[in-house]
């Protein structure tokens, strides 16, 4: 089994992509043995977030056995605790949050705050990234910051995403010991037997695989996984083990 | 064959990476690559001369794996910068050259042109970890130059703008795209195959700093025919070099 915490379908306003539908994502999933995946409209980066959560709904819904939908929501949404109840009613099992890189918020702002507290009573997992893909055209949030915020929301699973290499992923390392409820998901770290590393400093239960597709090729993100020096424990809750956990997937 | 274009020897705390030759050996052999073309981390990072030669006495030996990059950590050496080219082809058998920039010395002051002259002069490849827009400036000034891009724009300074750099490389006959970079954007490569053509972009890793089998799987993951998969791995360097 294999799931993948950081999938996508949709369209992307700096460059086209080969990869748009719903079903080129499953197709993509099919041709690099991922099971399972847990999506979200790329209309939520930056169009309407209300549009995108109907869209990945409906995908997920569709292919029940193979996507979990994680919600987008945006400070216009007004009331958070009312957005977010309806969605985890609807069945998300989390929700992503961009900030200053693409939605012009805070960690730090009452929105942020209030999801990370909704979340936490709602059980769904936030999952913030640094930088939405691995290209560095992206300005970041600092890993630290996301780290306050699940500082403050001690009740609360945050999955951090996004960092790479040098003080990106020394930072992360140093904030997941900080902060017991942050996992990390390594779909942009690029470095040397990253890894090993990352799975000895922060603990085979708090990693997780991730792809970033259709925005990144899977086939790297797979071999990272597959060359990775893992026993066979720690390979499974990296593949699959973690995700079923945050994401509440007890049938998957 | 498989030749990973873009690896480096040694220690550098700017980086946070050491790994001695027989280490990167053993990694290649471990991915399957046949052979690989590094650089100097001392060159690169501190006394150009000290680490050239130290790196230049491990090639021995070594002739049938390893490929030698003449490191020139900044252009402002000028003419000794050629004068270092010339005396570690023929002391040591390099049979590139790799240059540093980054934007407080960009690359395209005047003084990077004798190093790029004499690697013209002897035939050897540039790894230039140029941006598209110096690499357009340099083609122009030197258009003999053989000037393979770094990262093909997958960097800081360069914004990651592989489109750009496909576009430049499209526009001159001697200019290179180099496949690693942190970035594994999806459709990256078989734009580059589909604009420049799969003989003008050459597999690296960056190891090791970037994870070799991540950037291996670039390549052999992309949607291009089995055919530029085997140039892009190793039949370009391998025509470049005469190999």
């Amino acid at each position: 089994m294999r799931i993948d915490i950081n999938a996508f379908f949709g369209h992307w306003p700096y460059w086209p992509l080969p990869h748009t539908s719903g079903d080129d994502t499953l197709r993509l999933m099919d041709e690099h043995g991922i099971d399972h995946a847990a999506i979200t409209s790329l209309r939520g980066l930056h169009g309407d977030w209300r549009e995108a959560n109907a869209e990945t709904l409906a995908l997920a819904t569709a292919h029940a056995d193979r996507m979990t939908p994680i919600a987008s929501i945006s400070p216009m949404a007004g009331n958070v605790d009312q957005v977010l109840r309806a969605a985890a009613g609807a069945g998300f099992r989390g929700v992503r949050l961009y900030p200053l890189l693409l939605q012009g918020y805070s960690l730090q702002s009452a929105f942020a705050n209030e999801v990370g507290r909704v979340a936490g009573e709602l059980d769904l997992l936030v999952i913030v990234p640094t930088r939405p893909m691995m290209n560095f055209r992206f300005p970041t949030v600092a890993v630290e910051e996301i780290a306050a915020l699940a500082d403050r929301h001690p009740a609360t699973s945050f999955l951090l995403s996004g960092p790479n290499y040098l003080s990106e992923f020394n930072g992360a390392i140093e904030a997941m010991h900080r902060c017991a409820n942050l996992a990390f998901e390594v779909s942009c770290m690029q470095g040397f037997r990253a890894m090993e590393r990352i799975v000895a400093a922060a603990g085979a239960e708090r990693v997780l695989f991730g792809t970033g597709l259709p925005l990144q090729y899977p086939a790297c993100n797979v071999a990272k996984l597959e060359h990775a020096a893992l026993d066979t424990t720690t390979r499974a809750a990296v593949e699959a083990g973690n995700a079923r956990r945050l994401l509440g997937l007890d049938s998957v | 064959m498989i030749i990973d274009g873009h690896a480096h020897v040694g220690s550098a705390q700017y980086l946070q990476i050491d790994m001695d030759l027989a280490g990167l050996l053993a990694v290649a052999d471990e991915v399957g690559f046949d052979r690989i073309f590094v650089t100097d981390l001392t060159a690169l990072f501190y006394d150009m001369r000290e680490g050239n030669d130290r790196f230049g006495r491990l090639l021995a030996g070594h002739e049938d794996r390893v490929l030698g990059y003449v490191t020139i950590p900044t252009h402002r050496f000028g003419v000794a910068a050629a004068d270092e080219i010339r005396r570690c082809v023929e002391r040591y058998g390099m049979r590139g050259v790799k240059m540093y920039s980054h934007p407080q010395s960009p690359i395209t002051e005047t003084s990077s042109t004798p190093a790029l002259e004499a690697a013209a002069e002897l035939g050897l490849p540039v790894l230039g970890h140029f941006t598209p827009d110096e690499c357009d400036v340099l083609m122009q000034r030197v258009p003999e130059a053989m000037i393979v891009m770094a990262h093909m724009a997958g960097q800081p300074y360069a914004l990651g703008n592989w489109h750009l750099a496909v576009e430049v490389a499209a526009r001159h006959p001697n200019l290179y795209l180099d496949t690693a970079t942190s970035q594994i954007d999806n459709g990256m490569l078989e734009y580059a195959v589909e604009h420049v053509g799969a003989e003008k972009v050459l597999f690296g890793t960056d190891m090791p700093l970037l994870d070799p089998w991540v950037q291996q799987a670039k390549v052999t993951g992309a949607a291009i025919p089995a055919e530029a998969k085997q140039l892009i791995l190793g039949g370009n360097v391998a025509r470049l070099l005469r190999l």
